[in-house]
Order: C-alpha cells, then structure tokens, then sequence
C-alpha cells in the first residue's frame, strides 16, 4: 500500500502570462483515495499547477513523481494512466456521446487498432454508472451543460485511471448541477479514485475536499488538510477582502465580511 | 441505414461508374459494347488509354479526399486541406524543381515534390502559431500565404529557369489534367499511394481523438507531437505524390469530407472509408467529362473547381451546414 | 525681258528641286498590321525587334542584308534559330540583349528608332513604348496575305523594297506553281496535323487554332482539315488520342518543336493502340519536316512547309526532288546562301522521312 500517489518535490516553475510567474520550492504529497483541492483567484496558476500534476507542463526544477510505477506509468496503458478534464474541451459537437467515450479507452487500444467488444461494453458499464446511458447515441452538441460534465466524468472513468484531474469542474454550473457534480466527485472518491480538482470558490473546497491547496497572491503554496488550510486568515489573504466562513446543518458558506 | 448498406449502395454506383467510363470516350462513344468484341482499336484505346486513367483519378480521387478528412480533422478546421494551406502549390513547385533540375527519371520529382510539401506543412504551423487570436482563422491566414509563396515560386521557375519550355506548361499545374495516364504512371504513383492510404486507414479510430485538446491527448497517453506528425506525414506524402503527376487538382479535399460527414457522419470510421469511394466517384466523373465534354481536352482542375464550388456554396448556405459548428 | 523670264523659272525651278529635296527627306510612311500610319525618317539604323515570337521576326528581318546593321538589339527567346541566324550574322547572338519579357524600361536604353513587335503584343508593351516616345511597328504573319503584307513594312524599314518584292514573288510563284500542279489531282485527303510533345516519358496531343497558318494551308492544298470544326480559336488545343481515331484522318503530320517528330513517329508505331489503328486503316503518318525551324509555322519557310504538305497529301504530283530542289533555291535565294553549303550543312537537317 503506498503512502502517496503523487508527490511533488521542491517542484519550482516559471511562466509568463502577462506578467511574469513563477511557483518555488512547491512541495505537495496526494494521498490515494483522497479529495483534493487546489484554491486560488482567476489568473493565480491553478490551471498551471494541474497540468504540473498531469506532467503536461515539465518543471523547471525538482520532481514530480507517481506511484508505483514512476513517470513513466501512465504513459503506458492500464491504470496508471491520469485522467484529465480541462475547463473547456473543443470536442467536436457533432459526435456522438459513445464516440466520445470511447476515446477514452485510447490508452487501452493500440494505434492501429479499433475499439473492441471489451471498450464497448466498459463504457456502457460506466455510462449507467453515471446515469448517463440514455445519452449515448446523442450528439455532443445536443445534451445539456450538467449532461455535459457528467459525460466528461464518465470518459475519466472509462480511462479507468486512479488518478483524476479536474479543471474547475464546477464552477460554471448552476446551483442544481453543482450539487449533482460534487456528490458526483465524492462517488468517484468512493469507488477508489484519488480526485484533484481547480476552483476560485472556497466553499467547494469545504463542502467535499479532504486536502487543500491555496495559492495566493505571490505564488506561495499552502497544502495541507482543508480544516487546517482553509482559515478565515488565509482566505482573507487569498482574496485579499475580508472573509468569514460560517456553517449550518447543509454545509458551508462564505460570507464577504461588509464594513459598515 | 447503417453504415455497412451505405457502402455498399456507394460501392455498387462506383463500380457501375467505371464500367461506363470504360465504354465512354470520344471514339465510339457510349453503347458501343455491341462492337466491342469486334473493334480492336476500342478494346485496345479502353485498356490501354482508359481503364490505367480511370484508375489515375480513382487514386486521385480517394487520396486527396482522405488528405483533406485527415488534415480537416487533426486541425479541427473543416476549411483544411491540401489546397488551402499551399501543400498542393508546393508539390506543384517540388515537381516542377525536380523536372528542370533531373529530366531523365522521376524520382527525384516525387521526392523534391514530397519535400516541398512538408516544407510548405512546417511552414503553415510555424506561421499560425505566431498569429494572435482566433485559432481557427490563423490556420487559413497562414495557408493562404503560403500557398501564394509555393505558387509564384512555380511561376518564377516556369518563367525565368524555363526558356526552352520543357515544363509541362504553367497551365497544366495550375489546373491540372490525367491525360498522360499510362500504365507506367499507374505503376509509378499507385504503390505510395496505396501504402498512405492503408496506414491512414489503419489509424482512422486514432485520429478523431485528435478533436480533444492537448493536455487531454497527453493524459490518454498520445505523444502527440510524433504522432501527429507521422499522420500528417502520410497526409502529405499522399497528396505530392498524387500532384507531381496529376498538377494542382483543387477543391476535392475540401468538398469531399464535407460531403462525406453528411452521409457517414463525423467519426472517421465511417467516414475515412466513405470518402475514400466519394473521392473516387467525384474525380472519375469529372475526369470522364474533362475527356467527353468536347474534341478537347478540359483541364481537370477547372471541372472539379466548377462543382466543387457549386458544392462549397451548398454547404455553406445550406441548413444543417457542417461548416457551421464543427468544432 | 527674256533674261528676267529665264531667271525667274530658274529660280521657281530651283525652289521647286529644293522642296522635291525637301519632300524626299521628310522619310517614310508606313501602315502597320495595325492600319495605323506611322511616319519615320528615311534611313532608320537602330532597329529592335521585341515581344513575342521574335524568332520568327528575326527569320523574317533576316531576309533583308541591311538586317545585320541595322537591327540592333532582339528580345531573347527561344533558342533554336541562334544556329542559323549567326550564319547570316556573326554577331548575331550579342544582339540577344533584351530580356524575355522586357517593357518600355528594359527597351529604350537601346535608344531605338523603331521597335518590331507583333500584333498581340499592342497592350503589353506596343502602347508603352509609345507613351516614352518609341514608335512600335506592328506585324503579324498570319496569314498567306499578312505574310507578304508585313514582308513589304519589313522591306520599308530595312531599307529593301525591291527585295521586299522579290521575296513576295518567289512566294507567291511558287505558291501557284504548286496550285497548279496539284489542281489535276482528284484526291481531297482527310488530314490531320498533330503536335505531339514529349514530356517524361508522357505523350500529350494537340492540334492547331482553326484560324492559323496550318490549317489554311490544308485547305488551300484541297486537304480536309479534320479538327477545323471542333478547334479552339486560340492556341493549341489538347486532345486525347481518342479524339484522333473519331477524326479518320488519312494522313497524320506529326509536329514537334524540338526537332523530334521522327523520333515520336518510331515511338508511337510501336505503341499497341497506334499500331492497331496505322495497321487497320493504312492510314499515313509523317513528319512536318524540320530544319532550324519546324516548317508549320509562320516563318519564312512557310513556303517550304507548303510544299512539304503538298508532297504529303498529293505525292505522285510533288515529289521529293521537288521539295529538295525548292529547299535550295529557297536558301540560295533569299538567304544567300551558297548552294554547297546548303547541300552539306542544312540538306542534312531536314526531316522528312522516316526509316
């Protein structure tokens, strides 16, 4: 049983994106079946930091590192692959959703290969795991936005991956489709996936992940459990207005503190 | 109608369109099977001069329509294609280079004309990815510039390197024609061909996961760049082979997939294989009325532009029109 | 009285010399191809011959020996008069200073009285160098009649109208005399004249504009031109060899301007489609014959290939020795040429039969 999934090491990276950025000495451990977030305002590297994780993006010093079979695993088939949702994907709208499914499986099928009887019947096994089997033979364009991301969640299943990244899953949806996607990541927690997902809103953080991760202003890293990285201090330093966090019976909220 | 009936009712028409294309031509026109076991001039004009050109364009017809579906679908453009973004002017350039320079063997015209059109691909992507904005649109930018560049390039070696006029003229390149098509032309270009188009083939699945990004193609373990590049490679390889003998035959890689996409679909499964035999009709047709229409010989590039546009514009007014959203 | 009278006509005699004088000064007039009217002084001593087909200009000016002195530069096109030409002038190949393609920039450093250019080449460059102060002549040679019109502007610009009559008499004698000869034969052959070109290993066929020399020429020897009908007004119009058989010609003249119709005559009679169809039909293939020049053309040895169709579409009338014996009068006469020389040096070239 291995102690982390994923670990990133002295990890330091530098961009430009209008003005100059750069993440030092970044040091992350993911644990296996856990939930984690990584927080931050629009523009702060979030984006980056997961492509960091997905090894899309080579850092400029120290490791990324996955276990157990190393850098090199998931550029293999099987489960050691990283399933990926970015934030927004061109998929073509005129393909249908099982088309679409299939290609996650690519891992799985060799390049000169056609997607087998095996493909076939795991993404209608996973499809009605997700409820979203009635969609199959629509085309991409024609389902619903909420449709729309579980599809996406379901092509990571059907990758059958242990590690899951999401690019600000749900902050674009409205309030009924946030909460079928979070109960939806929490599932995903429960059928053995380790999840890290991108958000500009704490409350996600609170409501559902394990781990956080805050990135402020100046590109400094704050990882560690949510309770104890999520603080009415480092949001208010995050976001750089005054916060408070505050909980009922349903979940949680944060409040923009008015000064009267 | 499932797929399997698709094809073969599309099947069924090319067949049928070769054999009269077969029976066709200026010399005894169509009907005129009741004299074929007796005329031996027609029995030899059919195997010597028409069935090795109704090959040429089937070749020509389903290799550049694949071209196009191919590079349609890895830039996620359905305006791509060998003629849009100046790998077709290239060839044409690469051909030319190579009869001025080595008249005496072929090779090194499908060679330079092969190299010409990677050099004229490198360029495109070089070119677009420097332009700022809409993705898409920066594309055609760069196609059309280059395809400008490999064009005069033709011009100036027809004008200035080719004062005794051995080049086929300027005209036969920019329009294109199949009627040198010989046995030895069938010989020479069907092989390249016939191995693009398989290897194309064989990845037909692979390619439409081309439509997802980047970072999605890496988490599903695609190296993307060799990949690519390898697909387009062939694209390329298939497209100068076919030009350096037939000229500039444009708008087929255009149309095609689009047409294509209408009747099969967008998943490359169906459609790779449709458009291999859509290809094949659009060029035998046009190419038996280039050699039938008139005591003349019509360049081909003007019937295919001709229809072709009709098309085009079909497509783009009409409802339902793919070019609308393809993402 | 008398003596004032005689002074007087003197003097009116004297004046009336003085503008003779005058009048014969002032130079030319000339009416172009074009019918424009151009007014040049006498002796012009820079001419340049520029556009299009300048080889065929070259041909003609050449006719006339003041050409060597007075035509002074030429537009370098194709190559394949350079050989002949430096015969009649030995710097004829310095003279090749204008680039293909050249306009009114490139024309007037060589500070021309006159520029020779034909017809078609009005809009491109005949109206530009008017523009800057050069004065175009236009030409044409299209037709028999052209032909010996712009013989006569050549004679006047060269300085040479007599020779300019010579030249059109021998034409035109020769011309009847081959009329006349044939006007007996019954024979109205079907004849097809085909450009066949050769590249890498590719044969392409074409035919010629229903509205050129080629064509008129057949029919003016009681030949039928097979693809007058469905001939294209412009050039050469590409068929498919298909298109040959529909036509049943009787005699096929095959042209190539390279030199090579013999070569392609061996190569397509071992062709399984035109040896099926020669065996078939007795059907005669024969080459246009070739010296410098292909003889189809418009060029002085028009006359030449005149006689050379003749001999194709009536033999028994127009025999070789004819035609040889017309290849040296026609060199000897208008060219100069001395009558060995023709027999070693050009005799050779010619081909006109194949083995």
């Amino acid at each position: 049983m291995v102690d982390f999934l994923l670990t990133l090491d002295k990890v330091s990276y530098s961009y430009t994106n209008g003005r100059d950025f750069s993440f030092e000495d970044v040091n992350v451990n993911i644990s296996p079946n856990t939930i984690t977030s990584i927080l931050g305002r629009n523009g702060a590297g979030k984006t980056t930091l997961l492509l960091i994780m997905l090894g899309f993006l080579k850092p400029t010093g120290g490791t990324v590192n996955y276990f157990p079979d190393g850098i090199n695993g998931f550029l293999s088939r099987g489960n050691n692959s990283v399933a990926f949702l970015p934030q927004s994907e061109s998929a073509p709208e005129k393909i249908l959703v099982v088309d679409y499914l299939l290609m996650g499986r690519t891992p799985y099928i060799a390049p000169f290969i056609l997607p087998g009887n095996k493909d076939f019947e795991l993404v209608q096994k996973y499809a009605e795991l997700v409820e979203v089997d009635h969609l199959l033979h629509y085309q991409i364009g024609k389902i619903s936005g909420g449709e729309l991301q579980r599809v996406r969640i379901c092509r990571a299943l059907v990758q059958e991956s242990d590690l899951i990244l999401l690019d600000e899953p749900i902050s674009h949806l409205d309030l009924n489709a946030k909460f079928s996607m979070m109960e939806m990541i929490k599932h995903l927690q429960s059928l053995g996936k380790t999840i890290i997902f991108t958000t500009h809103d704490p409350v996600e953080a609170l409501d559902i992940a394990d781990h956080a991760l805050i990135i402020s202003n100046d590109q400094q890293i704050n990882f560690g459990l949510t309770q104890d990285v999520i603080t009415e201090k480092n949001l208010t330093a995050c976001f750089n207005i005054p916060i408070k966090i505050s909980r009922n019976k349903s979940g949680f909220a944060c409040v923009v503190e008015k000064i009267v | 109608m499932k797929s399997e009936k698709k094809y073969l009712i599309i099947l069924i028409l090319l067949i049928i369109l070769v054999l009269f294309a077969a029976i066709t031509g200026r010399y005894q026109g169509i009907g005129s099977y009741v004299e074929l076991s007796e005329n031996q001039l027609l029995q030899r004009l059919i195997i010597q001069v028409r069935i090795p050109r109704i090959m040429m364009s089937i070749i020509v017809g389903a290799g550049l329509a694949i071209s196009g579906l191919v590079m349609q679908t890895v830039f996620q453009n359905s305006l791509a294609e060998p003629g849009v973004l100046g790998i077709s002017q290239a060839a044409g350039f690469g051909a030319a280079l190579g009869f001025l320079l080595f008249p005496w063997t072929r090779i090194p015209i499908q060679f330079l004309s092969f190299a010409s059109g990677i050099l004229a691909l490198l360029l495109v992507l070089k070119i677009s990815e420097k332009i700022k904005g809409a993705d898409r649109v920066s594309l055609i930018f760069a196609g059309i510039a280059v395809s400008a560049l490999f064009s005069a390039g033709l011009g100036i070696i027809k004008y200035v390197a080719d004062p005794l006029d051995q080049l086929p003229s300027i005209v036969f390149w920019l329009l294109g024609g199949l009627s040198t098509s010989s046995w030895s032309s069938v010989l020479q270009i069907t092989p390249i061909a016939v191995v693009s188009i398989i290897v194309l083939y064989l990845l037909r699945w692979r390619i439409n996961v081309y439509a997802l990004n980047d970072s999605v193609l890496y988490s599903l373990g695609i190296r993307r760049k060799v990949e690519v590049y390898l697909i387009l490679g062939f694209a390329v390889l298939l497209t100068t082979s076919i030009i350096s003998f037939s000229g500039l035959v444009g708008w087929i890689g255009l149309i095609i997939p689009n047409i294509t996409r209408i009747i099969f679909g967008y998943d490359l499964r169906s459609s790779l294989p449709g458009s291999i035999l859509i290809g094949a009709i659009f060029v035998l047709v046009s190419d038996t009325l280039s050699r039938i229409l008139i005591a003349g010989e019509i360049p081909l590039g003007i019937i295919t532009a001709f229809l072709g546009a009709m098309f085009f514009i079909f497509l783009i007014i009409g409802k339902g029109s793919p070019l609308s959203k393809n993402g | 009285m008398i003596r004032k009278t005689v002074l007087i006509v003197i003097i009116l005699v004297m004046l009336g010399g003085c503008i003779n004088q005058e009048a014969n000064n002032t130079g030319i007039v000339i009416s172009d191809a074009l019918e424009r009217e151009i007014s040049l002084p006498k002796n012009l001593d820079r001419i340049v011959i520029a556009g299009k087909q300048t080889p065929t200009l070259a041909n003609f000016a050449y006719l006339f020996d003041s050409s060597a002195e007075k035509v002074i530069a030429i537009e370098n096109r194709s190559q394949s008069s350079n050989n002949f030409l430096s015969l009649l002038d030995t710097n004829f190949i310095s003279k090749l200073t204008i680039e293909k393609g050249a306009g009114a920039e490139q024309i007037s450093p060589a500070d021309p009285d006159v520029v020779i250019l034909m017809t078609s080449m009005k809009e491109q460059i005949g109206d530009q160098l008017e523009s800057v102060g050069i004065t175009p002549v236009y030409v044409s040679f299209e037709t028999i009649e052209e032909i010996y019109r712009d013989i006569r502007i050549f004679g006047t610009l060269l300085d040479g109208v007599e020779t300019a009559e010579k030249i059109v008499d021998f034409y035109s004698n020769t011309k009847n005399e081959i009329d006349q000869l044939i006007s007996s034969s019954k024979t109205s052959p079907r004849v097809l004249i085909l450009q066949i070109d050769k590249s890498e290993g590719n044969l392409v066929y074409s035919v010629p504009s229903a509205s050129w020399l080629q064509t008129a020429m057949v029919e003016e020897l009681m030949g039928q031109p097979v693809w007058k009908a469905e001939a294209s007004a412009g050039g050469w119009m590409e068929i498919s060899i298909e298109q040959v058989f529909v036509w049943q010609p009787e005699i096929v003249i095959v042209v190539n301007y390279q030199g090579r119709s013999v070569e392609i005559i061996n190569e397509i009679t071992n062709n399984p489609v035109w040896s099926e169809f020669l065996n078939n039909s007795k059907t005669m293939i024969n080459p246009f014959a070739y010296d410098y020049q292909s003889w189809d053309q418009p060029d002085p040895r028009w006359i030449l290939g005149y006689a050379n169709l003749a001999h194709y579409l009536h033999p028994e009338i127009i025999s070789t020795t004819f035609l040889y014996d017309l290849v040296r009068d026609f060199y000897h006469d208008l060219y100069g040429l001395e009558i060995e020389f023709i027999d070693s040096e050009i005799i050779p070239l010619v081909q006109l039969q194949i083995e």
